[in-house]
């Protein structure tokens, strides 16, 4: 067997694997992506050395089939061993766009939906920022379902609702975004320790 | 002496990646690597793990106390590998976890579900 493309194949199968290795979570990463990648390698090597290429190609094959399914299960896991008290900002963002989404369905003009999608986003952005875009896609994106569920279901609005005014609500998704960026921008201004949930963030961040 | 036997009867049943990791350590503490070829060994190849499924569940086992870190040392080939132990809690619930298998197993026999049991297996899996 020649030496140099199956070990290139090799290496370019590392490679990849290791790159892939960022699908799980990254306190996951940091204790076992060394040792995962060995594993790999090692087992790799022994599908090359005793079935050629195609063996190894099988190998790469169910282990991108293992990382895809386990990687999967333990972000699921790493989420639900997140605090309660770190889901309340997702709560907010639901419960805001839900808001957001019924004041557009009930005004006939644009302001009062947009004001509310504006000081919402802000407000969640300056509440968590690190996800300040997260909140601004839940909220935003409220206005447009809303009025595709009004449009699917025939309901009664007071301005004309049609497939096109639906699609035309999708770029409320920008002031959204900017709404989000502006509070985001604005906790950094704050002081440390002034609100509860950005100061534990950013004592997240510190610890290892 | 109670308590002991509820905490190891609280994580049975286990699941199969489990209980070949556990087996995979009972003789010595092995590496990650080491655990797959053993597990290759003893089942004549019938079990091959992911590296994902492999970790996720030494993940699991050490945060349970079955298992634990044995330090690092470098092999063959001077590369540094991570060992890992049986716990003698790991120990008591593989044994636990083997003797509600074999009550299985003779129910089933008693059923005349399995075929005329074929001479020991020995642990490199042939007949």
């Amino acid at each position: 067997m020649s030496e140099g493309p199956p070990s290139r194949a090799l290496r370019a199968a590392v490679r990849l694997y290791r790159a892939l290795l960022r699908a799980y979570p990254r306190a996951f990463r940091r204790q076992y992506a060394e040792q995962m990648t060995q594993l790999f390698r090692d087992c790799a090597r022994d599908a090359l050395a005793r079935h050629g290429t195609p063996g190894m190609l099988g190998w790469c094959v169910r282990a991108l089939c293992d990382l895809a399914r386990t990687a999967s299960g333990q972000r699921l896991a790493a989420a639900l061993a997140t605090p309660p008290r770190a889901h309340r900002p997702l709560l907010g963002a639901v419960v805001l766009g839900l808001v957001t989404g019924a004041v557009n369905a009930r005004s006939t003009a644009a302001q009062p939906p947009m004001l509310c999608l504006l000081l919402s986003t802000a407000a969640l952005g300056l509440w968590a920022p690190r996800l300040a875009w997260c909140w601004a896609l839940l909220i935003g994106g409220a206005v447009p379902t809303s009025q595709a569920l009004a449009f699917a279901l025939h309901l009664p609005l007071p301005y004309p609702n049609d497939a096109r005014h639906v699609l035309l609500a999708l770029p409320v998704l920008l002031p959204a975004l900017l709404g989000g960026a502006a509070g985001a921008a604005l906790s950094r201004l704050a002081p440390r320790g002034w609100d509860g949930l950005a100061h534990a963030e950013a004592a997240g961040r510190a610890a290892p | 002496m109670g308590e002991d036997a509820g905490a190891v009867e609280r994580l049975l049943p286990l699941t199969p990646a489990v209980f070949h990791i556990l087996l995979a350590l009972v003789d010595e503490d092995r590496h990650g690597y080491g655990i797959v070829k053993e597990l290759a060994r003893i089942t004549g190849g019938a079990v091959q793990m992911g590296p994902g499924t492999l970790y996720g569940t030494i993940k699991r086992l050490l945060a349970e106390g079955l298992i634990v870190e044995a330090g690092e040392q470098p092999d063959e080939a001077a590369e540094r590998r991570r060992y890992y132990r049986l716990t003698a809690l790991g120990q008591r619930v593989a044994g636990a976890e083997a003797t509600r298998l074999a009550r299985l197993v003779r129910l089933a026999e008693a059923k005349r579900m399995l075929p005329p049991a074929p001479q020991a297996l020995t642990p490199g899996g042939t007949g």
